[in-house]
């Protein structure tokens, strides 16, 4: 093939792609593109309600309590500390016979976690 | 590269501008729609094929870096769904292999064409790009309509440059072999 019959094969391939011209799209067409767009972008997903921050601090309390239990005085005397309590330090006494402080320990920091995240997830509820 | 004010409007949709996005629409619609109908031959299809594109396309914005023409970005998604849609229908992706003994008359078609009324002729084309397959299609389409260079189409097309070069010699022999065959028609007739 010559060049002059390249060019005038090239020539005559543009004439014809410009004269078959461009596919005239419905006019629905850009009008149901942006609605998708707009519908996808306003849909948010649930968020969790706990943030990554509070998990974090849950983590590092609990972590913490478990590090710190080793520390907490296992015999009754903990439950002599504060004379208001004797009578309610009386009845842990009369139950903690056969259960270990340990255990309640957990319990309390359990209740603890319990209290604080109640308030804290219908804060978070609340706003959203 | 991107144009500066293809930048802004990237920057503006980024910031949460979602209606700037219909600058984008409005400037490749019509050639994306063409890519499309060319390749699925079905206008409903390629309304949908199109429509998932650019939305597509919206939802992968973030990870357009703008080292390349968004053109470029945007029609290799369309030209490629367009493929995938052709592939679910198990159409044939190939076309058949025209050979060319000489390239005589070349002006002869063009005048021919030229003589023709615009819808005959119009159809002549269009029936004659319908039998390139979807690759010559599109890179002749992006060649000759969007003055596209061969670089831009391999990335569109995801073919080496010389690859490319070879399907563009073939889809204009094609044509030419295709409208050759019309014109001898036409002049039959006469």
């Amino acid at each position: 093939m010559s060049e002059q019959q390249e060019h005038e094969l090239d020539k005559l391939s543009g004439m014809v792609i410009r004269k078959a011209g461009l596919e005239t799209p419905p006019e629905r067409l850009k009008q149901n593109i942006m609605q998708a767009i707009v519908a996808k972008s306003t849909y948010r997903p649930i968020q969790g309600l706990l943030t990554t921050k509070s998990k974090i601090a849950i983590g590092v309390f609990l972590i913490g309590f478990c590090i710190a239990i080793g520390f907490l005085p296992q015999t009754n005397k903990l439950w002599q500390v504060s004379g208001g309590l004797e009578g309610f330090t009386g009845y842990m006494n009369q139950i903690s016979k056969d259960i270990p402080k340990t255990f309640l320990y957990g319990i309390l920091a359990f209740g603890i976690l319990v209290l604080v995240q109640i308030a804290y997830l219908k804060k978070r509820i609340n706003n959203i | 590269m991107t144009s500066q004010k293809e930048h802004t409007y990237l920057k503006r949709i980024l910031n949460g501008d979602l209606e700037a996005f219909s600058y984008f629409v409005d400037t490749y619609q019509h050639l994306a729609f063409t890519i499309v109908v060319r390749i699925v031959q079905n206008r409903e299809d390629a309304e949908d094929i199109v429509q998932e594109a650019f939305i597509k396309c919206f939802h992968k914005l973030s990870s357009f870096k703008g080292d390349s023409k968004f053109s470029t970005w945007l029609y290799r998604i369309v030209y490629h769904s367009a493929l995938d849609a052709v592939r679910g229908q198990k159409r044939s992706l190939d076309t058949q292999v025209m050979e060319a003994q000489d390239f005589y008359g070349i002006s002869d078609i063009t005048s021919v064409l030229d003589q023709l009324m615009e819808q005959d002729c119009n159809t002549i084309i269009k029936a004659a790009i319908q039998t390139l397959s979807p690759q010559q299609q599109t890179i002749i389409t992006l060649y000759y309509y969007e003055n596209q260079s061969l670089k831009e189409i391999a990335e569109i097309i995801t073919l080496s440059l010389s690859a490319v070069k070879v399907n563009l010699f073939r889809a204009r022999k094609n044509l030419y072999l295709l409208l050759k065959d019309h014109v001898e028609f036409e002049n039959r007739k006469r």
